[in-house]
């Protein structure tokens, strides 16, 4: 389901100073050449497009040995930027805590932070905590549409805390100008 | 899957102009889901004896979940007690048991000693 983005406003200024014809007659007077001035005004409004795929990212499913290390590490999504101007790529947490879905007797946490879910650009990090303000994590200039930044995940487990669930938290992106 | 768009179309009709500051041009939302199993395991740790006609016996729970632990055993004429039978998620919580057998007779076989932990 793609559907192209751009936005392309234009605002069209014409001055017109055409001046009248001259008078032709069949007298055999020179008629004299018409000319004018048309002066086309464009101003090209900023047109982005930004692209993350995949929209949902399952992740990796913690072990004994994932709780044992306290996280495991899943590969996020990838984002991609179309731009006719300088942009700022930042990521956020829609909300402080993470939706938790009960699977078993045992209700699911309803309190798991949003930071339990970080971030990185590489995978060998550095990891940030995911947190509801907006964090940049890529920059660039006008594109056509290179990778702006690949996500990395890493999420958090305590024995004492995570109790079993669906936990599903909603990852934001924004593109903003510098 | 469909990736994510998002279209912004800025300014440009006469007279409005794009503000100095930073401003949000484009947003998007992705979702990132997991599915947490529970999980159970005790380990037996160690046994000491008490006295010539009782042992006790740690043993380490964890868990991410609340659980029960109960002990199996075939030796009809003993006494168990279980010290924090119950617990809630956590790693290598202790367990202490404690066996008597009556005295003039042999020990129970730890190994016929079955640790059964539930979900509570």
């Amino acid at each position: 389901m793609t559907r192209p983005l751009a936005a392309i406003v234009m605002c069209l200024a014409l001055a017109m100073p055409l001046h009248a014809q001259s008078n032709c007659t069949d007298s055999g007077v020179t008629c004299s050449t018409a000319s004018g001035t048309l002066l086309i005004n464009i101003t090209i409004g900023r047109a982005l497009f930004l692209t993350v795929t995949p929209p949902t990212t399952a992740l990796t499913a913690p072990t004994a040995a994932h709780y044992d290390a306290g996280f495991a590490e899943t590969t996020g999504p990838t984002t991609a930027i179309r731009s006719n101007a300088p942009w700022v790529l930042a990521v956020s947490a829609a909300s402080a805590v993470w939706s938790a879905t009960d699977t078993q007797t045992q209700p699911a946490r309803t309190n798991k932070p949003a930071e339990d879910l970080l971030w990185a650009a590489s995978p060998a990090g550095p990891f940030v905590a995911l947190t509801i303000s907006p964090a940049a994590i890529a920059s660039g200039n006008a594109s056509s549409g290179a990778t702006a930044a690949s996500l990395f995940y890493r999420t958090l487990y305590s024995w004492a805390l995570d109790t079993p669930g669906e936990y599903s938290l909603q990852v934001v992106f924004t593109v903003s100008s510098p | 899957m469909a990736a994510k768009k998002v279209l912004l179309l800025l300014s440009c009709l006469a007279g409005i102009t794009a503000p100095a500051h930073a401003q949000t041009l484009a947003h998007a939302e992705v979702t990132a889901i997991v599915r947490v199993p529970d999980f159970l395991s005790v380990r037996v740790g160690e046994t000491t004896t008490i006295g010539s006609h009782a042992r006790r016996v740690t043993v380490y729970v964890t868990a991410n979940r609340r659980w029960q632990l109960s002990v199996a055993h075939a030796c009809g004429t003993c006494v168990m007690r279980i010290q924090d039978g119950e617990g809630r998620g956590g790693n290598e919580t202790p367990v202490t048991i404690e066996y008597e057998w009556p005295e003039g007779t042999a020990p129970p076989d730890p190994a016929q000693i079955h640790y059964l932990l539930t979900p509570a």
